[in-house]
């Protein structure tokens, strides 16, 4: 097990490295996408399926994606150095002397007395069958304990969604008739696509639901959920990018909502007692909206980006 | 030395993305590098919170079974988020960027703005 990690984990090195070398823009977003899989299989060999879910979602798949829109217009350019400076190097390589010689300190791997295991970790480990009640403490963790942090986190993407439109500056009407002229006109990819995005569906809505006793939730859902409005794109009218603006603020106002609900009633921000009175139903009750909040903003911003940075890299063409 | 070697490789990972951020000449290697350098940090991450003999953070019947430490998880998985909302924000300024300069190359530009 700690073989294939270390074999993994070189692997990752080597692709990292070779990143550093690369002139072309396409090859540059095909090793960064190859070296999001590798990372995955490692968060995968250290038992982290949430993470390894996330990255195999957002890193490997969407980030590719708008890599990819912003690639097919700067494939010409190319990713020269001028010179090749000494000191750049020579700073790097002291800083990693440095953070390797903090290193020695480190526990070893896999060592569980160290102060990672030891403190609020094991409190989850130990509380949360009794105190939440769901099988997963990531989600637990996610929606229950730093339910005010993912609040932030949901946030963050939709600030990210409002600086991309502001920053490109996109209107409607443009990117209307952008997109009508660019439809692909193959059979063979038209079928296809449609015949496996039922199947999409049914996977994301099952990550979206099973989130509490299995890997996954409302992040990762909402991403696989987005890769259907982005496949549909190719062969379709573009649907109207500001329902996305919409749905992106209602999956966002429904988890402060929970917030807002209980603070009415006289109990502190997101809790989730408000419900019922029994304890473990009223956390479960409260998960699920929350998750469902996450993943209708998180399936909304992200194809709102994709279609925002497509028409603008369409338009410079 | 052996046991820590994952430890190692995140460094090594970290200075190659911090090389490619201060070294490069063109924001398309800069912002990559970003995505280099946050891959290391999220790799250090995972790799503190494993334990030998743990299984991944869900609940089963078992009497002390050892689970690998769900806290970096979680805190990892939304840095993942928030590492593609930076993506993409950047990557709409490198596109505005080369909207109004033809390049994203950072002597290209200056050339363009002195001619």
């Amino acid at each position: 097990m700690d073989l294939l990690l270390l074999l993994f984990g070189t692997l990752l090195l080597a692709l990292s490295i070779r990143l550093a070398f690369i002139t072309s823009i396409i090859s540059l977003i095909f090793y960064i996408s190859s070296s999001s899989i590798v990372i995955t299989i490692c968060y995968l060999l250290m038992d982290a399926p949430d993470v390894a879910m996330t990255e195999a979602a957002l890193g490997a798949c969407l980030s590719t994606i708008i890599l990819l829109c912003s690639g097919h217009v700067l494939r010409n350019e190319k990713l020269t150095r001028h010179k090749f400076s000494i000191i750049h190097l020579l700073g790097c390589i002291a800083l990693g002397i440095v953070m390797l010689y903090a290193g020695l300190d480190l526990p070893l791997y896999g060592d569980i007395n160290t102060p990672v295991h030891q403190h609020i970790s094991k409190y989850f480990i130990d509380n949360t069958q009794a105190e939440i009640g769901i099988p997963s403490f990531v989600a637990a963790i996610l929606a229950s304990y730093r339910g005010y942090d993912t609040l932030g986190e949901t946030t963050v993407i939709i600030t990210a969604l409002l600086s991309v439109f502001m920053i490109i500056n996109s209107n409607n009407e443009e990117f209307k008739e952008q997109n009508n002229d660019q439809m692909l006109d193959s059979i063979i990819l038209k079928k296809v696509t449609f015949f496996i995005i039922g199947f999409i569906i049914i996977f994301g809505l099952y990550i979206q639901l099973n989130g509490e006793i299995s890997p996954g939730g409302g992040f990762q859902s909402g991403t696989i959920l987005a890769s259907i409005v982005i496949a549909r794109s190719f062969f379709s009218t573009p649907i109207d990018i500001r329902y996305f603006y919409y749905i992106a603020i209602f999956g966002l106002s429904i988890y402060t909502s929970v917030g807002i609900i209980s603070l009415l009633d006289g109990l502190t921000f997101l809790d989730y007692r408000v419900f019922t009175n029994n304890h473990h139903t009223s956390q479960k009750i409260g998960i699920f909206i929350i998750e469902c909040g996450i993943g209708i903003s998180i399936f909304a911003s992200m194809s709102a980006l994709y279609f925002l940075l497509s028409s603008f890299t369409k338009r410079i063409k | 030395m052996i046991s820590q070697s994952i430890y190692i490789i995140a460094v090594l990972i970290c200075i190659t993305g911090l090389y490619m951020v201060i070294a490069s000449n063109n924001y398309m290697s800069k912002i990559i590098g970003l995505g280099i350098f946050q891959n290391s940090i999220l790799l250090f991450y995972i790799a503190l919170g494993k334990a030998t003999e743990g299984i991944p953070p869900i609940y089963i019947k078992k009497i002390d079974t050892i689970y690998s430490s769900p806290t970096p998880q979680v805190l990892m998985l939304t840095a993942i988020v928030v590492g593609f909302a930076t993506l993409t924000t950047a990557l709409a300024i490198a596109m505005r960027i080369y909207k109004h300069h033809g390049s994203l190359d950072i002597i290209q530009i200056k050339n363009n703005d002195n001619a």
